[in-house]
């Protein structure tokens, strides 16, 4: 009960720093935002602006505008609007408002029927090369196919009139036939936009990663908050206070820690909610396994920052060592990146920090698995918590 | 009946020795004085008390308890004020109160109106529910002094409980400590404040280097201290070889000495010369600007125990 006792007075006295207490809320919140906003991976967010110049009319430029820069598939990746003056196209691409203009001139259907060359003009905006870029292999393929196709219909023409199978008189109607075989294929086929999963994973939105992310540095700095006032109690000599009651020495230190796991735990519940509320971000559809994962994340950084605090000797050590701790566990862990980007050893090292298990089963739980998908990081999370905490027992025995 | 025991105390730490050796027997109902400079030993030895640090050798009877076999049963019969203000600013004082009282095991039935007796001891009541960083240094001290009291211990432990307060606020300290006392409580007070433990005490030690170099009534040390009362002379006038002969032939004196228009006698009774020496002096016409009379002291002791002062 004693123990209870100064976990609710540690509670409250942090509570009452209203600075602070707002500090710790605010700042993970601004910092989820800000790095899921900048390095949002989702694929299916890209697009390339185009606009396209059809000074043609052609049934064959028609074909490039209608079934192929806006067919389904093509559609996801480039947004298209149209104008009739190339003047106009010119001036949106040197204004930075199109990465591209896709202009067809006058002629391109006739010349290329007749075998001539089929050139189509695509400007391109320097600003925006990856999205030009996009717009420009597009429009390739599609030329490069058209070409293709005319060689094949005058080696099939030619052949025909070689080999004498068909007769003199009905040649002209073989050839028509060819062409028409061949313009009635399906050129939106040319261009099959498809996204994949990185090496067969799926992948968490960045929002949703930077939200666990996130949590989980801010974690080790509320609970850093707690293991310093563990040092600055020692400081004041409430703490030799307290043991000069009828208390154990184990009483006061579980005291203490339950006081840090409870602010820490307050902390993650708020942010959990916050972000699902005012991001909706889908922590997980499984409550018991969110509760699972996120009471044994409080554990393990709970557990990491009272070993700091027992290990040192002052209140001005704590100061450095603690944020040092808690920015190597979220660089390595994968706090600051994301975990699949990282090289081979890095990976293996991030292993070794409870953020890294903890992001892994916050994101099986972000990709709809439940409890059986967490049983195993959370188990190593409350490994590390109880290495932890019996490391900072035997240290608090000697220290305290 | 003895409440306090400390036998053969030493105290080290590696190779500096804080508290060498120390008995003492605090009878129950005494306001017991530790006297000596910083770095004496004071605070070692009440820690040891308190069962903050273990001896190195010797053991600490309280109540019949031995603080190395029986820690918690020891620290039910003790109250401690601590030198350092060792409160929660963020806490209002009646939290600080309630939070400590149910580390003290008070049982919740009472603890309410234990905190009410204290916060009215210490005059706080008014201010109990404001929060403790917005009190006055004495507030705190008397709400530091208040948690001491929460478990109506029958020893009360107080180190340095008036350092750095105004003196209206030490005052205050002082008397609600002499009441107490009248009540019965036994009390271990150390202080570097002679007039304090004068004002306290009535068994005083004084420790110097982590020894006890006296210890006794206060009488008692005050005689130790040479037993002279020095008696010192303003004159209107510059003193003179024919005054030194006529004070000098007064009975008690032992000595006279002159300097300037000032004169110092010692004699074995300051109050007893007094009326003589006027009597001297308006005979011989001698204006007289101020007289005062000196009792010999704890610092005069401490003086001629070490040959350092206790502020040193």
């Amino acid at each position: 009960m004693k123990a209870w006792y100064i976990a609710v007075k540690d509670l409250v006295v942090h509570t009452r720093d209203r600075t602070a207490f707002v500090t710790l809320l605010l700042v993970p919140m601004v910092m989820i935002i800000v790095l899921g906003s900048v390095f949002n991976w989702n694929a299916t967010s890209f697009q390339a602006h185009a606009v396209v110049v059809d000074l043609d009319g052609s049934n064959l430029s028609r074909q490039l505008t209608q079934q192929v820069l806006a067919s389904p598939r093509v559609r996801d990746v480039l947004a298209l609007t149209t104008t009739t003056s190339e003047a106009e196209a010119r001036t949106l691409v040197e204004q930075g408002k199109t990465a591209a203009a896709i202009i067809i001139p006058k002629g391109f259907g006739g010349g290329a029927a007749s075998g001539a060359p089929a050139r189509i003009e695509v400007l391109e905006n320097p600003e925006s090369l990856i999205q030009a870029g996009v717009v420009a292999s597009i429009v390739q393929a599609y030329t490069t196919d058209l070409q293709a196709q005319r060689v094949a219909i005058s080696v099939a023409t030619s052949v025909l009139e070689e080999s004498g199978a068909v007769p003199p008189a009905r040649m002209g109607e073989a050839v028509r036939g060819v062409r028409e075989q061949a313009d009635a294929g399906q050129p939106q086929d040319l261009i099959a936009v498809k996204t994949t999963a990185l090496e067969g994973r799926k992948v968490v939105p960045a929002l949703d990663y930077y939200a666990v992310g996130m949590s989980l540095m801010y974690l080790i700095f509320t609970a850093n908050t707690g293991a310093w006032n563990m040092l600055e109690e020692k400081r004041q000599r409430t703490l030799a206070r307290i043991m000069t009651t009828p208390t154990a020495r184990l009483t006061v230190m579980a005291g203490k820690s339950l006081g840090t796991l409870a602010l820490t735990a307050l902390q993650f519940a708020i942010i959990i909610l916050l972000t699902r509320l005012l991001y909706h971000v889908q922590w997980s559809s499984s409550l018991p396994a969110l509760l699972l994962m996120a009471g044994a994340s409080v554990l393990a950084a709970a557990g990491l920052s009272t070993m700091v605090a027992a290990l040192v000797q002052s209140r001005e050590q704590e100061g450095a060592l603690g944020p040092a701790v808690a920015l190597i566990y979220s660089l390595l862990g994968g706090s600051m990146w994301p975990v699949y980007v990282m090289p081979a050893w890095l990976d293996a090292a991030s292993r070794l920090t409870f953020t890294r298990w903890a992001i892994d089963g916050f994101s099986a739980l972000m990709l709809g698995g439940g409890v059986s998908s967490v049983l195993r990081p959370a188990g190593v999370c409350l490994g590390m918590a109880v290495l932890f905490l019996g490391v900072s027992a035997v240290a608090l025995n000697r220290n305290y | 009946m003895v409440l306090l025991e400390i036998r053969n105390l030493s105290k080290r730490f590696g190779t500096l020795v804080a508290v060498q050796n120390v008995n003492l027997a605090i009878p129950a109902g005494e306001i017991f004085g530790l006297l000596g400079p910083n770095g004496a030993g004071k605070t070692t030895t009440v820690s040891i008390v308190c069962g903050l640090l273990s001896p190195t050798e010797g053991d600490v009877i309280v109540d019949g308890h031995s603080v190395l076999r029986e820690s918690m049963a020891v620290r039910r019969q003790v109250g401690v004020v601590p030198q350092e203000l060792a409160l929660y600013g963020a806490l209002s004082g009646r939290e600080n109160l309630v939070f400590f009282g149910r580390m003290q095991e008070i049982p919740a039935r009472l603890l309410p109106g234990r905190v009410d007796a204290v916060l009215n001891i210490v005059q706080l009541t008014d201010r109990q529910n404001d929060r403790v960083d917005t009190y006055s240094g004495g507030m705190k001290r008397r709400l530091n002094v208040a948690i001491g009291l929460l478990n109506q211990p029958k020893l009360l432990i107080l180190d340095e409980p008036t350092v750095g307060v105004d003196p209206q606020s030490r005052n205050s300290i002082l008397e609600t400590l002499r009441e107490l006392n009248r009540q019965g409580m036994t009390m271990l007070y150390t202080s570097h404040y002679m007039e304090e433990v004068e004002f306290l005490c009535s068994h005083i030690a004084i420790l110097d280097h982590g020894r006890v170099i006296a210890d006794g009534s206060q009488e008692e040390l005050q005689r130790r201290a040479g037993g002279r009362d020095i008696v010192s002379v303003q004159l209107a006038d510059e003193a003179d070889e024919a005054l030194r002969t006529r004070l000098t032939a007064l009975p008690g004196v032992e000595s006279v000495e002159l300097r300037d228009h000032a004169v110092r006698i010692a004699t074995a009774s300051g109050h007893a010369l007094l009326a003589p020496l006027v009597a001297a002096l308006a005979d011989d016409g001698r204006g007289v600007t101020s007289l005062e009379v000196k009792e010999p002291n704890l610092e005069d002791l401490f003086l001629s125990l070490t040959g350092t002062s206790l502020r040193d």
